[in-house]
């Protein structure tokens, strides 16, 4: 197994499509920079309510402070607005990694070598996951750092730990996100197919949402409680509202296992084409 | 000699074919065994049955005298193979795809890969991707992948599809070497009959999904010998001056009286000089045999017509 996790690292490390998100990361914090000193507002999401005067959010809103002293959860969400859109990074790049090996049909060689197929997978899934989590906690410390120094802000101790609960929520439920991906792709057998559906089921909570409301029906409470975007669009709301840590870290730990469980059922029968 | 591979009654079947019928196989260490087989034999099914690329429906499949999911698994570290074609990652470089697959298989310090790469001469490929390989290098690299590591049962699919001359007999002399120096078997199909003739030591014909016939290189050379021909109006005397006159020994007497020769084929103006100068009529003078291309044909038509 460790053999086999160095070889998927080597092998994403040295991929393209690696380089290539790298490169949209990048543009994500250009664009986050030219919105920061434009002042510019963002918004994908609504304000549901406050508490202690600040907006309670769905969804991410960033650059929109109402007073000259934003309270730290306004910077907070400000930092961390473009994990609306930061899926998508996580979405290709793990589809292209558990895809690549299929289609080249380089995944035979090992196999014919007596490597276990559920384990090389298992660690593409753990080599992504740990690639894109160093992407995403370096992108939210840089984001992070220019908002607060933008605003003359000095986050104390306390709040650098909330700030960094909100960024590891957020990567929980992109952890889940790889691992459908990947699920999806052994099903479907098609990235072409992955990268269709799965941009449609996340943007489907928010129609859920639109059209029921708080006052939801079981199968529309299931359909969003499955749904990744609708745990990351009421994540930044995880301080005011506690149950949000539960049902998020519920997805993140009930989700993981299901869908690696799941990808081992149907690769362990798979023939390789 | 122990066995390498010990398939019996293996078959494979999809929705609505049967790829595989029955099919027993038997390689012994140090053979080399020539594949034969046409497109859609099953050549490819039964390698990816060995390689465990899938899964047959029926029958056994013995790796090194180990049977069962787990210990198939673990002996299968001693192969290297190509399966359907040359399988390498389009986006890295010669090196990097050798090293990948070194790392997975926990092989220390980077001398496998340049040993791999200088095999099949790739050291000086760079940093150019595979992707833009010509079919003759992707073919290259995928047999230093199936080197790398030095394994025990080599597996090659078709391995000089796309190589250009020079490099088909270099991995041939590659592959004998390999064979005679450490004792390495090799699985090899391939479509070209007269390259395989020159390596093969073993033959298996597999036809629609039945081993028709496996035999070694030696019986088939023999069934494929080439015989000097020679009719004449007095078979008896012309048998006196071939034993007398050119100390022939080793011929037989065919249908119709016709003599075979196994020697002088090179030579047939001689035979045709001897015979004639003791005023015999010479009817006909010509070689008969088959190459392994002919008896293939035969072989197989032999199978339809039953």
């Amino acid at each position: 197994m460790p053999n086999q996790l160095r070889s998927e690292f080597y092998r994403l490390l040295h991929s393209r499509s690696l380089r290539l998100m790298g490169l949209v990361f990048g543009a994500f914090l250009v664009l986050f920079g030219i919105m920061t000193f434009t002042e510019s507002p963002f918004s994908m999401g609504t304000v549901r309510g406050e508490q202690d005067g600040i907006p309670l959010i769905n969804g991410f809103i960033g650059f929109s402070y109402e007073s000259s002293e934003p309270s730290f959860w306004e910077l907070a969400y400000t930092s961390t607005a473009f994990s609306g859109l930061l899926w998508v990074v996580f979405m290709v790049l793990s589809t292209d990694v558990v895809a690549k090996e299929f289609q080249t049909g380089t995944i035979k060689l090992s196999v014919a070598h007596g490597q276990n197929i559920y384990k090389i997978y298992l660690c593409k899934w753990v080599a992504t996951i740990c690639v894109l989590g160093v992407m995403h906690y370096v992108y939210s410390a840089i984001t992070s750092a220019v908002t607060f120094a933008y605003n003359g802000v000095v986050p104390s101790g306390e709040e650098l730990a909330q700030l960094l609960a909100l960024v590891s929520f957020h990567f929980l439920v992109m952890a889940v996100l790889t691992a459908i991906c990947f699920t999806l792709y052994v099903i479907t057998d098609s990235t072409v197919a992955v990268l269709a559906v799965i941009p449609i089921f996340m943007f489907s909570s928010v129609f859920v949402t639109a059209i029921y409301g708080d006052d939801r029906n079981l199968l529309a409470e299931t359909y969003l409680n499955i749904n990744p975007m609708y745990h990351l669009s009421q994540a930044s709301r995880f301080w005011a509202e506690g149950e949000v840590i539960y049902s998020t870290t519920l997805f993140g730990v009930i989700g993981i296992p299901v869908l690696l469980i799941l990808s081992y059922l149907l690769l362990r029968r798979r023939e390789l084409k | 000699m122990d066995d390498i591979v010990k398939a019996s009654k293996l078959t494979k079947k999809y929705k609505n074919t049967v790829a595989l019928r029955h099919v027993d196989m038997e390689i012994k260490r140090g053979q080399i065994y020539g594949f034969v087989g046409q497109n859609g034999a099953g050549k490819s099914t039964l390698i990816r049955l060995l390689t465990g690329a899938a899964q047959p429906t029926d029958g056994e499949i013995e790796l090194f005298g180990k049977t069962g999911a787990r210990d198939l698994a673990r002996v299968r570290s001693r192969t290297g193979c190509i399966i359907d074609g040359p399988a390498v990652a389009p986006g890295l470089t010669a090196r990097q795809n050798l090293e990948v697959l070194r790392l997975q298989r926990g092989l220390p310090g980077g001398k496998y890969v340049d040993e791999a790469l200088e095999r099949v001469g790739l050291m000086d490929t760079g940093k150019k991707p595979a992707k833009d390989f010509s079919m003759g290098m992707r073919q290259r690299l995928a047999i230093a992948i199936a080197m790398l590591g030095d394994p025990e049962f080599l597996i090659l699919d078709e391995p000089t599809n796309g190589l250009d001359p020079t490099w088909i007999i270099q991995i041939r002399e590659e592959l004998t070497r390999l064979n005679k120096e450490k004792d390495v078997t090799i699985l090899v199909s391939s479509h070209v009959l007269a390259e395989l003739h020159k390596l093969a030591t073993v033959y298996g014909f597999i036809h629609r999904g039945q081993m028709v016939e496996q035999i070694s290189a030696a019986q088939l050379d023999e069934r494929c010998r080439s015989y000097l021909c020679v009719q004449t109006d007095d078979p008896e005397r012309t048998s006196t001056i071939l034993e007398e006159t050119l100390k022939v020994t080793d011929y037989r007497v065919g249908r119709d009286n016709l003599l075979m020769l196994t020697d002088f084929i090179d030579e047939p103006e001689r035979v045709a000089d001897a015979i004639v100068r003791e005023g015999i009529a010479l009817k006909s003078l010509y070689v008969q045999g088959d190459s392994l291309e002919d008896y293939f044909s035969r072989l197989i038509g032999g199978v339809e017509r039953a």
